[in-house]
């Protein structure tokens, strides 16, 4: 009866956004906003990658946001997780076999290439900081699970998140300083489409590279470290 | 010129910088919080006088407004921030002496990106931009609640986690819906073209951001994470969340109420569950038995009392409950502050170990009792005037049923005055078995508590100065043409 | 068009067995595939950042984060 009563309570709730939903015109050329960054973006920019201006020059203040977001995320599993942190006990530890190890050794550096690319490439090609700095993170898996007597060196990854969330910060404030905006793109914008271009957006992606893929790194050291 | 963007980007560089710090010294660290807030704090009051003429409009990256995300520092925002920024100094000095366990290093950092995205909540002139820093705010207070480390302390967190991480994935659907129609994502730019749209388009978004914002805000039926995770988390951090955290959220809520959306048919709404969540979280904290969770369900009740002024929607009300933050910011961060050192003294938390309390530590106890009768609404404290000015705004309304309405929040505060009376009458008379040695908290902890015991009286005597701001931040708050006609030119 | 539907579809499928399945191995699995088909989606509505990302973070790490947390804690519900 409770079940049945559910079901019928959420019929109706989803009825009721349905509706509303409905009316909705998602997709259609009319957001104007929108059309302005398509018309003026790789003007006003520099960045052939039209979400990639929206991303770190328009809307530039919400990414530095989102790299605190996962920071504070990162930090917070730390420090939760720092008071059950295995002693190093490496001894128990099945060594995996030798096709698995030389597997992830041999792909690491490719992953990391890869990774790299997509991030310094972000003001040209669809990806950015973000997504590069995922991938990164995701070679780094590859190690902790292949490579169980690998580890990352914390302070290294501590320094590396510090600073590039630190350059981030720094960079907006030679705006504020130079221009008297915050996040002002004051470096030369150069041709648009070769790597040299873009001003400030290749650098802020590269740091937002290094902080995500350190803070995801971080996440899964943590866990892997943490207590059963 | 001060810009308000500083108020931001400088606690969060410093925030990121902490641990490079802690290569050069581990005894560094724990003080970069207090300078990031002193700091904003200057900056803040430096701002006061210039927003009084006319709010400050900036722009991030040099765009136009709709284009890119700006910053409001208006009355309101500066004199949150400025609320934001004491709190969090007088805090983080409370916290050098009493975090001493579990990795330091990360408190300092959660705790100064709690206060920043709550800065950053409180100035933003964007919808989304808005939606990140509560994100931070939320998650650092999230990690907070679980630090101790101890089984109910997880326990609490995850519970806050789950909930929150539900309101806010409310939020970013509301936003979606919001985009999808507008096309921006600019709070005034919203604003101007709401009457364009059918109501039935924006009532879902409505509804969805008020109850994800509420979840944060703790109003009646979203409160169910706030009892544990106020009282599971070390004292400093119940200080922050019961005075900043919950505040932020219903400010959000006003934001979207006066200036996004204009509905005014939501304002008894709005008095009605603020009146709920008044009654309901006194009548809950009558009956605790453990101290941290006894202040915890008062801040309910209090969170209800500054949505019930801000929904009676006229300048003195909206005053009022600018005032009420205010005052409950410092009543109850001072309640959590001076609870923190006697539970360490005693090693519990129940209403009852605190007996002998009034000669074991005279001074927190005196702070305390202060705290109390403010937080009650006796004169001369800060508690009084603010609950004055709420109440003369509900009855200038002059309708019967706000009268009702009036009778029923002093019907709340002698509920709220019965359970406090019954903590001080248990400090100060009530024998204890232990020996009565006196152990006095450390000056770290004495300093912020006599500024805050400083500040509830002199601002209760003298609140006259501060009556002006707010009068101004109110009828800011509810102008919702000159809002746009500020940001949009 | 009809290949669009078809990932709907399967992707609607992986979500509800994500759901009610009790062993969670299978069930991490399932989200996993929910975020694969989520990228593709992204792919084929002209996305391709958010499909990157939705790739790396959605199906990669988070089936990781997960799969450690099961190890560490029961692989079934009780």
């Amino acid at each position: 009866m409770r079940k049945f009563l559910a079901i019928v309570l959420l019929l109706i709730l989803a009825v009721g956004i349905a509706q509303s939903i409905g009316k909705i015109p998602f997709g259609t050329s009319k957001t104007k906003v929108g059309r302005y960054y398509i018309d003026n973006g790789v003007e006003e920019t520099g960045a052939t990658n039209i979400v990639t201006s929206v991303v770190v020059n328009y809307r530039g203040f919400d990414t530095l946001g989102e790299v605190t977001v996962l920071f504070v995320a990162a930090l917070g599993l730390g420090a939760v997780l720092a008071l059950k942190k295995k002693k190093q006990e490496n001894d128990e530890l099945e060594r995996a076999s030798l096709v698995l190890t030389s597997g992830c050794k041999f792909l690491f550096p490719f992953i990391l290439l890869f990774g790299s690319y997509i991030f310094i490439h972000g003001h040209l090609t669809p990806g950015g900081g973000f997504q590069g700095g995922a991938v990164i993170a995701s070679a780094f898996l590859l190690i902790y699970l292949g490579c169980r007597e690998r580890k990352i060196n914390e302070n290294g990854a501590k320094a590396i998140e510090s600073l590039s969330g630190l350059l981030f910060v720094v960079i907006g404030l030679i705006g504020l300083a130079v221009g008297g905006y915050f996040l002002l793109n004051y470096l030369p914008k150069g041709i648009p489409n070769t790597l040299f271009s873009a001003g400030i957006i290749p650098i802020i992606y590269i740091a937002i590279g290094f902080k995500v893929g350190a803070e995801l790194t971080g996440i899964i050291d943590n866990l892997m470290e943490a207590e059963d | 010129m001060v810009n308000p963007v500083l108020l931001i980007a400088v606690p969060l560089g410093l925030a990121f910088s902490i641990p490079l710090f802690g290569f050069i010294s581990r005894r560094i660290e724990k003080y970069i919080p207090v300078a990031g807030m002193l700091f904003n704090l200057v900056l803040s009051i430096i701002l006061v006088p210039k927003v009084l003429q006319s709010p400050i409009v900036i722009s991030i990256g040099g765009f136009r407004p709709p284009f890119c995300i700006n910053l409001v520092a208006g009355t309101v925002g500066v004199f949150l921030s400025v609320v934001i920024a004491a709190m969090g100094f007088l805090v983080s000095i409370y916290s050098l002496s009493y975090i001493k366990e579990g990795a330091t290093e990360k408190y300092h950092m959660l705790f100064l990106l709690l206060l920043t995205g709550a800065t950053g909540v409180v100035l933003t002139g964007d919808i989304f931009n808005l939606f990140v820093f509560y994100e931070i705010l939320c998650i650092s207070s999230y990690a907070l609640v679980a630090y101790p480390g101890s089984r109910e302390g997880i326990e609490a967190g995850v519970k806050y986690l789950i909930q929150g991480a539900l309101g806010s994935s409310l939020v970013l659907i509301a936003i979606a819906l919001i985009y999808g129609q507008f096309g921006t994502l600019n709070m005034a730019d919203i604003a101007r073209n709401i009457s364009s749209i059918h109501s039935m388009n924006i009532f879902l978004p409505f509804v969805l951001l008020i109850g994800g914002l509420g979840i944060e805000a703790a109003i009646f039926p979203l409160n169910a994470w706030l009892p544990d995770a106020h009282s599971s988390a070390p004292s400093s951090i119940s200080a922050i969340l019961s005075g900043i955290a919950i505040k932020i959220g219903v400010y959000a809520i006003a934001r979207m109420v006066f200036t996004v959306f204009g509905i005014s048919d939501t304002f008894l709404f709005l008095v009605t569950l603020g009146l709920i969540t008044l009654l309901v979280g006194e009548l809950s904290a009558f009956k605790q038995q453990n101290i941290k969770r006894m202040l915890a369900y008062s801040s309910i009740g209090q969170i209800g009392l500054i949505v019930f002024a801000l929904g009676i929607a006229t300048p003195g009300g909206v005053a009022g409950g600018l005032f009420q933050i205010l005052s409950h910011a410092l009543s109850k961060g001072l309640l959590f502050l001076a609870v923190g050192y006697m539970i360490y003294r005693t090693g519990s938390m129940e209403i009852s170990s605190l007996a002998g309390m009034g000669k074991r530590m005279p001074f927190t106890s005196l702070a305390f009792t202060v705290g109390a009768f403010s937080l009650v609404g006796l004169p001369p404290f800060i508690g009084f005037s603010s609950k004055f000015m709420v109440i003369k705004a509900a009855m200038a309304k002059g309708s019967a049923i706000f009268v009702v309405l009036a009778a029923l929040v002093l019907f709340a505060a002698i509920i709220e005055g019965a359970y406090f009376f019954r903590v001080v009458q248990i400090i100060y008379f009530k024998k204890s078995d232990n020996a009565l040695k006196r152990e006095e908290a450390p000056p770290t902890a004495i300093i912020p508590i006599a500024i805050l015991v400083t500040l509830i009286i002199v601002i209760g005597i003298y609140p006259n100065f501060l009556i002006g701001l707010l009068n101004s931040a109110g009828s800011e708050f509810l102008n919702r043409v000159q809002y746009i006609r500020g940001v949009l030119g | 068009m009809i290949l669009v539907v078809i990932l709907i579809v399967l992707m609607l499928v992986a979500a509800v067995a994500a759901a009610i399945f009790k062993d969670l191995l299978s069930a991490v699995i399932a989200s996993c595939i929910v975020s694969l088909i989520a990228a593709i989606l992204f792919y084929f509505l002209q996305a391709p950042d958010v499909a990157m990302a939705e790739a790396s973070i959605g199906a990669a790490l988070v089936t990781a984060v997960f799969v450690i947390a099961l190890k560490k804690s029961s692989r079934y519900e009780e």
